[in-house]
C-alpha cells in the first residue's frame, strides 16, 4: 500500500508549519533514545509478492478439508453460508469503529441489537452484551459477574468444562485472587455427589458446560435445583451453539448466565480466532454484565433508532469503578452470527442441529460396533469419548497415515483416560467418511497386536 | 425511515438455506431434554443479503468517509491484508491438529513474534491477548506474578489524568489501587506529582506515549528513571505507537511491557468494535511470566511451547485471534524499514498540518508540536451554546466522522483528532473548510449546529431515554 502524499505536498506542508524537513517533526524526542538505525525487518513487498510467499506458507499447512476430519472439541467444522462473508467484507461494517456516534452508526448498531435478541432466544435469557473476546473470556467475566452478584468469593467449575476455559477463567480469577474448585464428573456428567459436598464452602456459582466438553448433556435443571437451594448461580457455558436448536435451552432450566463461543455460527475454525464469545442473563443482572450494549431508543423525530447503552458500567466513562475492563469485542463476528442465524432460520437451524445429532450418534454406534470402547453411558449430542486400543496419541498418528484426523487425545487434560479419544461428528461428515474411518478401525482391530472391544 | 427489525421481516415457512438430505438412520432423540421452540426468524436468502446489506449502508466507515476519530487510528485497511487471511490454508485449520500440520501457521507466529519485538525493542512477544484491554490484563497479572515471586505485595498503579479508561479499568479489575497523577502545564506527567506518588508500593505506572493529548512526553527518561528506581515497572499502552513506528521504540525509552493494538497501528480493521489484537511485549526479566502458548522453534520445526512455569497462565483459549495475526503481518512486511518510518512521518506531517490549520477558529490548549493527533477545543464555540457534541453531530452533515470527543477528560469540551498517514492532502484541506465553516455557523447560525446532524438516517438519538427504559432486545411476541 502506497501513502498518498507526493514530495511536493510534503514540501508544502512542512512549510505551512514552519518546518523544513520530516524529521523536525520529532525534535521532542530525547535524541539519545531515537533510532538511529532502519528498523531490522524484511524489505518492502509489493501485493504479488505478498500473496506468493503467504501463499506458499499456507501452502504448509493441511487443512481440515484436505482429510477426513473428526476433531471439534470446541472449535467445529459446519458449513458456512456464502452469503456470510461478503455482507460481512462490506467495508461499511468492516472499517468501521465502535458505534459511539449513533447518527453514523445504526447499520452495526442495529446489526448487534439483532444479534443480541438472537442470543435471548438461543439461550431463553433476557439480556445479552454485544459480544466478547471468545466463549472463553465470556466464562472468565461470568464467573467475576457471579462473584460481584453474590458478594462470594469461590467458583466451583466443572471438569466437564472444555480444559482452555477453566485455565482462562482460573487466570482471571487469580487476579481477583478468589479460590477455584473443579468438580468431578461421573459417567461423563458433572457429579452431583461430589457437589453436595462442595457446595457447603458457599460457592458464588457452578459453572458447567453444556453440552459439556466431551459431548454430554448436563442435566441442567438437577444442577439449578442445587445451586438454588445453596444460594449459588448456575453458569452454563456453551461451546456448540448450534446444539441449542435441538435442546432446551439452559435459560428455560435455570441458568442465570450463559458464556457461550458463537464460532459454529458462521465463522471458519482459523486455527482458533477469531471467534467470538456471547454473554446472557436475566434482567435482574443486567446493570452486572460486562461490555457493550445496544439498546432501541427514539430519535429526535420519534423514529426508532439505536445507541450504545447503560454505558455508566464501562470504563471510557467509569474509568477504575467500570464492572470490567472491555472495550474493544468481536462485533463483526456477532453481525456474521446473526446473519446465519437469520439465513439458517427457524427450521435451517432446527434441522442444522438434529444432523449433527444424528450423524455423531451413527458414528458412535458403528465405531463401538467395529471394538472402540464407550467411556461413558450418558446422553451426548455430537461429541463422544471412546477408548482406543492403543496410547491415544499412536492412534491418532496411526489414522493420520488413512488421511483421518481421528480426534482430540483427552491424555493431557484427562490423565485418567490415557487410551481415549474425542470424537466429533457435525453435518460435515457424510456417511461414506463415517464408514470409511469404521473400515480404518476394522484393520487396527483386526490386526493381532491389539485388543479391541469385541469382534465385529 | 429506519429499516425493520429482522423479526419484523419474517414470513412462517420461508426458507435461506437448505442441507443435504440426512444420509444415517435418525436417532431416537434423548427423552425429556428436547426444546420446543426457538423462534429464528425465516427469511430468503435475498432477504437477509439486502438486510444486512441495507444496514451497512447506515454506517460510516474508513472505506467511505474520513474518519480522524482521535486514539483509534483509523487509516486504510489495505484489502490484501483481508484477501490473504482468508486463504484457506489459514481459515481452514484447527488450533487442535498436530503441529506437523499447521508449520505454516506456527512459522508466520513465530515471524510476528520477532518482528514486533524489534519494532517495540522488547525481548519476547506474546500473540495471545484480543485487544488492548486484554493485553492491560494479561500485563498487569505479569506484574502481579512477578512482585509476588519476589515477594513483595505493591497494591498502587499509578495513571496520569490522561490516560484511556482501560487502564485504570483493568487496574481496578484485578484489585489494585488506581491513583492518578496530574498533567502538568505543557500536558506532561507532572514530576513533582510523580515523586509524591512514587513509593515502594507502586506496583507500575501506566502510560501512553505519545499522550492521549497526542504530546510526546518529554520527560520520559526521567520518569523511567524514577519508577525504575522505586523498583517498579513501566507499562506501556501502545494504543498511540502509529507516532513514532521506525522512528523510536518504547523498549528503548525503559518500558518494561508494552501492548500494541493490531488493529489501530497495523491496520487491521475495526469491524465496528472489533474483533482486534493486542499482543504484548516484555522485557527478558518477565519473559517466564507470559501466557501460554509461545511459538517456538525447535530442531522438528515450529512449535507451541507451553512450558513456561512461572507462566500466569492461559489467557484466552487458543492462539489469539490469528486471522488477525496474519493480517498485521502481511502489513508490516508492506511496508518495510523505510515504509513504517514513513507511517509515523506522515502521520505526524499531517496532523500538525490541521492542528496549525483550526488553531485561528478553536481553542488549543496545547499548542506545540504535536505526534498523531492533537485535542482542541469548543470552549470558544461554547459561548453561543455549541458544544463539542454538537460540533460532532454537524461534521456528519459534511460526510465526515467526527473526532473523538470529550476526551481526554482533562481538556474541556475536547476534540481529539487523529488523521492518520493515509488521508491525501485534499482530504485534509476539505476537513479544514468544514471545521471553519462550522465555527463560523456556530457564530451566526448556531441552531443549525445544535440540531444537527440533518442528513443522516436518523436525527439525534435520544440516550437518555435508552438508558432510562433499557430495551436491549426485541420482543418476539409483539
Amino acid at each position: 500500500m502506497l501513502l498518498p502524499a507526493t514530495p511536493n505536498e510534503i514540501k508544502e506542508m512542512l512549510a505551512s508549519i514552519g518546518l523544513n524537513s520530516l524529521e523536525a517533526l520529532f525534535e521532542d524526542i530525547p535524541s539519545e533514545v531515537r533510532l538511529n538505525r532502519k528498523l531490522s525487518v524484511p524489505p518492502a513487498m509489493s501485493e504479488q509478492e505478498l500473496r506468493k510467499k503467504f501463499h506458499q506458507l499456507s501452502k504448509l499447512n493441511k487443512t481440515l478439508d484436505d482429510q477426513i476430519s473428526f476433531l471439534g472439541a470446541g472449535v467445529y467444522r459446519h458449513d458456512i453460508p456464502a452469503a456470510i462473508k461478503p455482507i460481512i467484507s462490506r467495508g461499511e461494517f468492516a472499517t468501521a469503529y465502535t458505534p459511539y456516534q449513533a447518527e453514523a452508526s445504526q447499520g452495526t448498531l442495529q446489526a448487534i441489537y439483532e444479534f443480541q435478541t438472537l442470543m435471548c432466544e438461543l439461550t431463553a435469557l433476557d439480556v445479552a452484551n454485544a459480544s466478547h473476546y471468545d466463549g472463553a473470556t465470556a466464562l472468565a467475566e461470568a464467573a467475576l459477574m457471579a462473584l460481584d452478584i453474590t458478594g462470594q468469593n469461590e467458583i466451583l467449575i466443572s471438569r466437564g468444562v472444555h480444559p482452555h476455559y477453566r485455565q482462562v477463567v482460573e487466570t482471571y480469577l487469580e487476579g481477583r485472587i478468589s479460590s477455584f474448585h473443579e468438580v468431578a464428573l461421573e459417567n461423563g456428567i458433572t457429579s452431583k455427589k461430589e457437589l453436595e459436598r462442595l457446595f457447603a464452602s458457599k460457592p458464588a456459582a457452578l459453572i458447567v458446560q453444556y453440552p459439556n466438553f466431551f459431548g454430554g448433556i448436563e442435566h441442567l435443571e438437577e444442577l439449578s435445583d442445587l445451586c438454588k437451594k445453596h444460594h449459588a448461580l448456575l453458569v452454563v457455558s456453551v461451546n456448540e451453539p448450534i446444539a441449542l436448536g435441538m435442546l432446551k435451552a439452559p435459560g428455560e432450566l435455570g441458568a442465570a448466565i450463559v458464556a457461550g463461543e458463537g464460532q459454529s455460527l458462521g465463522i471458519p475454525v482459523s486455527f482458533g480466532g477469531p471467534h467470538v464469545g456471547f454473554l446472557a442473563t436475566k434482567k435482574e443482572h443486567m446493570r452486572r454484565i460486562p461490555g457493550r450494549l445496544v439498546g432501541q431508543t427514539l430519535d429526535k423525530k420519534g423514529n426508532r433508532a439505536f445507541t450504545l447503552t447503560l454505558q455508566a458500567r464501562e470504563q471510557h466513562i467509569r474509568r477504575e469503578k467500570a464492572s470490567s475492563n472491555v472495550c474493544t469485542n468481536q462485533s463483526l463476528c456477532a453481525v456474521a452470527n446473526a446473519i446465519y442465524l437469520s439465513l439458517l432460520g427457524k427450521e435451517g437451524f432446527a434441522e442444522m442441529s438434529l444432523h449433527s445429532y444424528h450423524k455423531a450418534h451413527y458414528a458412535f454406534r458403528e465405531w463401538t460396533k467395529a471394538g472402540l470402547k464407550p467411556v461413558f453411558t450418558s446422553s451426548f449430542y455430537h461429541e463422544f469419548p471412546l477408548e482406543v486400543p492403543m496410547n491415544a496419541n499412536e492412534f491418532i498418528s496411526r489414522m493420520k497415515k488413512e488421511n483421518i484426523l481421528a480426534g482430540y487425545s483427552l491424555k493431557q487434560d484427562y490423565p485418567e483416560l490415557p487410551n481415549s479419544v474425542l470424537f466429533t461428528v457435525t453435518e460435515m461428515n457424510s456417511k461414506e467418511e463415517i464408514d470409511t474411518m469404521t473400515q480404518a478401525l476394522h484393520s487396527i482391530c483386526n490386526s493381532n497386536k491389539v485388543g479391541c472391544a469385541s469382534a465385529s | 425511515m429506519p429499516p425493520k427489525i429482522i423479526f419484523e421481516k419474517s414470513v412462517k415457512g420461508r426458507r435461506g438455506y437448505r442441507l443435504p438430505p440426512l444420509d444415517v438412520p435418525p436417532e431416537s432423540l434423548p427423552a425429556g431434554m428436547v426444546r420446543e421452540t426457538l423462534d429464528l426468524p425465516e427469511l430468503s436468502e435475498l432477504d437477509v443479503v439486502r438486510h444486512f446489506t441495507q444496514l451497512s449502508q447506515q454506517n460510516f466507515s474508513i472505506d467511505t468517509h474520513f474518519y480522524p476519530l482521535g486514539s483509534c487510528t483509523m487509516k486504510y485497511n489495505p484489502k490484501v491484508n483481508d484477501e490473504i487471511s482468508g486463504f484457506s490454508g489459514f481459515a481452514g485449520i484447527h488450533p487442535f491438529q498436530p503441529a506437523e500440520q499447521v508449520q505454516g501457521a506456527l512459522e508466520l507466529m513465530f515471524s510476528l513474534q520477532e518482528i514486533l519485538s524489534e519494532i517495540t525493542g522488547m525481548d519476547a512477544v506474546s500473540l495471545e491477548p484480543a485487544a488492548g484491554a486484554h493485553g492491560e490484563l494479561t500485563g498487569l497479572l505479569m506484574i502481579r506474578a512477578y512482585f509476588r515471586d519476589k515477594k513483595e505485595d505493591r497494591r498502587i498503579i499509578l495513571v496520569p489524568d490522561s490516560s484511556h479508561g482501560t487502564n485504570p479499568a483493568t487496574a481496578s479489575m484485578l484489585g489494585y489501587d488506581v491513583v492518578q497523577i496530574r498533567s502538568d502545564a505543557r500536558g506532561g506527567v507532572d514530576l513533582e506529582h510523580l515523586d509524591k506518588l512514587l513509593s515502594e508500593n507502586v506496583a507500575a505506572l501506566m502510560l501512553t506515549n505519545p499522550s492521549t493529548l497526542g504530546l510526546f512526553e518529554e520527560n520520559i527518561l526521567e520518569i523511567s528513571k524514577r519508577v525504575h528506581q522505586k523498583g517498579g515497572v513501566l507499562y506501556y499502552d501502545g494504543a498511540n505507537l502509529n507516532a513514532i513506528l521506525g522512528i523510536a521504540r518504547p523498549g528503548d525509552f525503559g518500558f518494561d511491557i508494552v501492548h500494541l493494538n493490531l488493529h489501530k497501528t497495523f491496520s487491521i480493521p475495526h469491524g465496528g468494535g472489533g474483533p482486534g489484537a493486542g499482543p504484548i511485549g516484555v522485557k527478558k526479566y518477565l519473559e517466564p511470566y507470559l501466557p501460554i502458548p509461545i511459538a517456538a522453534k525447535g530442531t522438528e520445526g515450529y512449535f507451541l511451547n507451553e512450558n513456561y512455569p512461572k507462566s500466569i497462565g492461559r489467557v484466552k483459549a487458543y492462539y489469539g485471534n490469528f486471522l488477525h495475526l496474519v493480517r498485521g503481518l502481511v502489513y508490516i512486511l508492506a511496508q518495510g524499514p523505510e515504509g513504517l518510518k514513513r507511517i509515523a512521518e506522515l502521520s505526524v506531517l499531517n496532523a500538525n498540518y490541521l492542528m496549525k490549520a483550526l488553531k485561528p477558529y478553536y481553542d488549543l490548549p496545547y499548542d506545540r508540536l504535536c505526534k498523531h493527533e492533537f485535542v482542541i477545543s469548543a470552549n470558544r464555540q461554547k459561548k453561543n451554546g455549541v458544544r463539542a457534541l454538537d460540533i460532532a453531530k454537524r461534521l456528519l452533515d459534511y460526510g465526515i466522522h467526527p473526532p473523538t470527543v470529550y476526551f481526554p477528560l482533562i481538556v474541556e469540551e475536547a476534540l481529539m483528532i487523529e488523521p492518520t498517514e493515509t488521508e491525501s492532502k485534499e482530504t485534509l484541506d476539505h476537513f479544514i473548510d468544514v471545521m471553519k465553516k462550522i465555527a463560523e455557523e456556530a457564530e451566526k447560525t448556531p441552531e443549525l449546529v445544535l440540531e444537527a446532524p440533518h442528513s443522516t438516517p436518523v436525527a439525534r438519538v435520544d440516550d437518555v431515554q435508552a438508558a432510562r427504559k433499557p430495551n436491549l432486545c426485541f420482543n418476539i411476541g409483539n
